[in-house]
C-alpha cells in the first residue's frame, strides 16, 4: 500500500490546521480531528500536526492516542515545545511525575521564557514536583 | 482540561475571509484539480481513506470559511446600518 502523493502548498496544510483550532476551540473535536487527519494526508509526517492532533486527543481524554501522536511529533522535531509539555502533563496524569519533571525541565532550558509554553511548563514543573514531594513523604 | 496547542496566529484563515471564497478556491484549486484525476478504481485501500480524509477536511474547512465570511457581512452590514443611525441624529 502507498500513499496519496499530495503537492499541497505550505499555505493551505495551515488553512486547515487553523480551521482545526477553531473547531478545537469551540468543542468541536470530530471536526477538528478530521480536519487535522486531513492536513496529514498533505503533509505525512507533519510533527506540528501531531502535536495537534496529539491535544486534541488529549483534551478528549483519549491518552494512548494522543500520547502516540506526541510521540511522532517529537520524532520528527524534538523540539516541539508543545508536545512535549503536554505530553508532561500525560505522564502526570499516568502517575510518572518523575518523567514528567525532566520533559518539562528540558521545555524550560531549551525555549524562550517569554514563549507561553515556558510559563505554563514552569507551573506544571511545579505541581509535578509536588507531586514527587508527596510521593517519597508518603512512602517514607 | 484543554491542552497547549501550538500557537496559530490565524494568518491564512484571517486573508481567505477577508478576501472571501474565491481566496480558499484559488488555494485549493491545483490539489483540487490533482484529486480529481485520481480515479477510485485505481486506489487501495489507504489512498481512498486518504482521498476521502482530504475531501472531508476540505468541506469542513469551506463550511467553516462561509460560516466566517458571512458573519463578518453581517457584522459590517450592522456596522454600516449604526454608522448611519449616527449620522442621522447628529
Amino acid at each position: 500500500m502507498s500513499h496519496l502523493n499530495i503537492q499541497a502548498s505550505p499555505e493551505e496544510v495551515l488553512v486547515l490546521m487553523e480551521a482545526s483550532m477553531l473547531f478545537y476551540a469551540r468543542c468541536e473535536y470530530e471536526k477538528a480531528e478530521k480536519v487535522l487527519r486531513g492536513a496529514l494526508v498533505m503533509s505525512p509526517g507533519n510533527s506540528d500536526i501531531y502535536a495537534c492532533l496529539g491535544a486534541l486527543y488529549h483534551a478528549q481524554d483519549r491518552l494512548d492516542e494522543a500520547y502516540e501522536c506526541y510521540e511522532q511529533a517529537l520524532k520528527g522535531c524534538p523540539s516541539e515545545e508543545c508536545a512535549r509539555s503536554n505530553r508532561a502533563t500525560l505522564l502526570m496524569q499516568r502517575g510518572k511525575a518523575e518523567d514528567a519533571i525532566q520533559e518539562l525541565k528540558r521545555v524550560i532550558q531549551e525555549h524562550d521564557p517569554s514563549n507561553p509554553v515556558v510559563e505554563r511548563s514552569k507551573e506544571l514543573l511545579k505541581v509535578a514536583e509536588s507531586l514527587v514531594t508527596r510521593k517519597t513523604g508518603a512512602a517514607g | 482540561m484543554k491542552t497547549q496547542q501550538p500557537e496559530l496566529q490565524f494568518r491564512v484563515l484571517d486573508r481567505v475571509v477577508a478576501q472571501g471564497r474565491t481566496r480558499l478556491e484559488s488555494m485549493f484549486r491545483e490539489t483540487m484539480s490533482d484529486l480529481s484525476q485520481l480515479s477510485r478504481e485505481s486506489l487501495d485501500d489507504e489512498q481512498r481513506h486518504e482521498l476521502d480524509s482530504l475531501l472531508d477536511a476540505y468541506r469542513l474547512v469551506e463550511e467553516l470559511v462561509m460560516e466566517l465570511v458571512s458573519l463578518k457581512e453581517d457584522l459590517m452590514l450592522r456596522a454600516r446600518s449604526e454608522s448611519g443611525r449616527v449620522r442621522c441624529r447628529t
